[in-house]
């Protein structure tokens, strides 16, 4: 039979895929129809008399074994292959199949050319179906339940041998997978001793200069200090500092890739403990100014504490710096439980920033305020931001000028997950 | 009363030399240094070979290693060092620039006596290497077979 004289029946209710079906099967010059479910597609069977029908399985009105049973039931129709695209990902989809009598399976995503060959073998198979009509019904049981299947022998056959060759080309992606997963880990491992090399590189390398530098400059200035004048003096001051802070930087850049691929140690960790440690330890920054902290209940999490610690250390160090200019300083630390994760918060008053800026305060050496006003090398956020993410949860700000700020983060209620 | 006392500085670095010997002379203590430039040569000087064959056998009381040396660096060193029975009591001191993990750990694994990071704060790396000169030299009781 020419391909012109081919009438296929296609059951999908997703338009896209559909239209992809329709198009690869028009190029082999089949007449194509397209029904977007499966109670269409038997009113248009009937009308149509298709040579075969391609179906999706899960369409709405009328799923696609439903079809296949009532297509296999009617007496003219009976004998219309029905092929069904599945992703097979239950093995009751077999039983089903073979319970409404399908000639076939495809496996979705399938590529244009086993697409094809599979139609072609369908109608070759119909053309060579004779008399076998054999089909007494047999029990079977499966997973624990009773089936009963009415289709013929071949039938039977055709449809194992299409789930089994499905099977095989799913192993086959699996296993070029897996390789690719192989191959990309090996390559991540690389990218990481590459980094790791690099860093160890940074830290001795970049940190001997600035070591020359300000030694030399501590040299000449008790070589010739006495004889510059002040200007001179400021001079030889200006590039030591920026030695110092070269040197803070190299510091912080290397603690933050640190962070990054520090392995995580999750234990049950004692918020409330750690908060009170750290404010303790912030005493010297404090410096005998006032600070009103407001400390809510804290929940126990699970999650790596040194890191934790850190997050807290960078927030709350923030929070007093940034109220420096107040009389009264008021730092409110609080955690609000939903569904599925806890929102912790650190609150004060301080100066506040532009909330145009929101999203460059979590990035690497990004600053807001300027050294003279208030010092650091702008990785404290950076640090948080990443030592959240490595715990699956989120970080967030909201300020307003000269009123004072709020640093969120989200941690997931169950975080088994490790990226 | 030290004046057979020695400090074996290994250090590649003209700059870091001159640093640590005007740190040292704060406390008198530079003339006592003999610096070598490589860790080969560090222990060329340690077994009297090369151009060290006709030293004295005055062993340093001290060793400063610098980790990254050409030819051999100062991990490489240390466990030569530490793996030779002439040697291995001698005491050795890690003196770099790095405070990477790896190094601590592989230094301290192999026997190393002290690590210490140089500071890029001036005052800081003078007040650091006084501090070990005056500790090696003056407090610190080398092992019996050098105490002559």
């Amino acid at each position: 039979m020419p391909n012109s004289k081919i009438k296929i029946l296609i059951a999908e209710d997703s338009p896209t895929q559909a239209e992809q079906l329709r198009y690869v099967l028009e190029q082999q010059g089949y007449q194509v129809s397209v029904a977007q479910n499966g109670l269409l597609a038997l009113q248009m069977a009937s009308e149509l008399h298709p040579t075969l029908i391609v179906s999706d399985v899960v369409m709405p009105e009328m799923n696609g074994y439903e079809l296949c049973r009532k297509i296999k039931a009617d007496p003219v129709l009976h004998d219309t292959p029905v092929i069904l695209v599945t992703t097979m990902s239950d093995p009751e989809d077999v039983i089903r199949g073979l319970e409404c009598g399908a000639d076939n399976f495809f496996l979705k995503p399938y590529d244009n050319d086993s697409l094809l060959s599979r139609v072609r073998y369908v109608l070759v198979n119909r053309e060579m179906r004779g008399a076998d009509e054999s089909g007494m019904g047999v029990e079977i049981y499966f997973n624990g339940q009773r089936h009963f299947i009415t289709a013929d022998r071949l039938q039977i056959l055709n449809l194992l041998m299409s789930t089994y060759e499905a099977a095989i080309q799913r192993n086959k992606e699996l296993n070029r997978n897996k390789e690719e997963l192989q191959l990309l880990n090996a390559k991540l491992d690389n990218a990481n001793k590459e980094l790791e090399s690099f860093s160890y590189s940074v830290s001795h390398d970049l940190r001997a200069p600035l070591r020359h530098i300000d030694g030399f400059v501590g040299l000449l200035e008790s070589h010739i200090g006495n004889t510059l004048d002040e200007k001179g003096l400021h001079y030889l001051k200006t590039i030591s500092k920026a030695a110092k802070t070269m040197g803070l930087l190299i510091d912080d850049l290397l603690a933050f890739s640190h962070m990054g691929r520090a392995e995580m140690m999750q234990s049950e960790t004692n918020l409330e403990s750690i908060v009170q440690e750290v404010i303790r330890d912030l005493k010297p920054e404090i410096n005998g100014r006032k600070v009103q902290w407001k400390i809510a209940a804290l929940p126990q999490i699970k999650a790596d504490s040194a890191m934790i610690r850190q997050v807290f250390v960078n927030l709350l160090s923030n929070a007093v710096k940034y109220t420096r200019p107040r009389e009264l300083a008021e730092i409110e630390i609080g955690a609000q439980g939903a569904k599925d994760e806890t929102v912790f918060f650190v609150r004060d008053n301080g100066v506040g920033f532009d909330m145009k800026y929101a999203d460059k305060l979590f990035g690497v050496f990004q600053r807001l305020h300027r050294t003279e006003d208030f010092e650091g090398t702008g990785i404290g956020l950076a640090n948080v931001r990443r030592i959240i993410a490595r715990h699956n949860g989120r970080t967030w700000a909201q300020s307003k000028l000269d009123e004072g700020s709020t640093f969120y983060f989200s941690l997931p209620t169950s975080p088994e997950r490790q990226p | 009363m030290n004046e057979m006392k020695r400090i074996l500085l290994a250090e590649d670095n003209l700059q870091d030399v001159q640093l640590t010997l005007s740190a040292l002379d704060e406390y008198h203590l530079a003339k006592e240094v003999m610096v070598v430039r490589d860790g080969a040569e560090a222990l060329d000087y340690l077994r009297r070979r090369g151009h060290f064959n006709d030293r004295v056998n005055d062993q340093p009381v001290v060793v400063f290693l610098d980790i990254k040396m050409p030819k051999m660096d100062g991990v490489e060193v240390l466990r030569e060092i530490k793996a030779d029975p002439e040697l291995k009591l001698i005491p050795v001191v890690m003196v770099t620039s790095s405070r990477e993990q790896s190094d601590l750990l592989q230094s301290y694994m192999l026997g190393a006596n002290a690590y210490v990071v140089k500071p890029i704060d001036f005052e800081q790396f003078i007040v650091t290497i006084k501090g070990l000169g005056l500790f090696w030299i003056v407090l610190n009781e080398p092992p019996p077979e050098y105490s002559s």
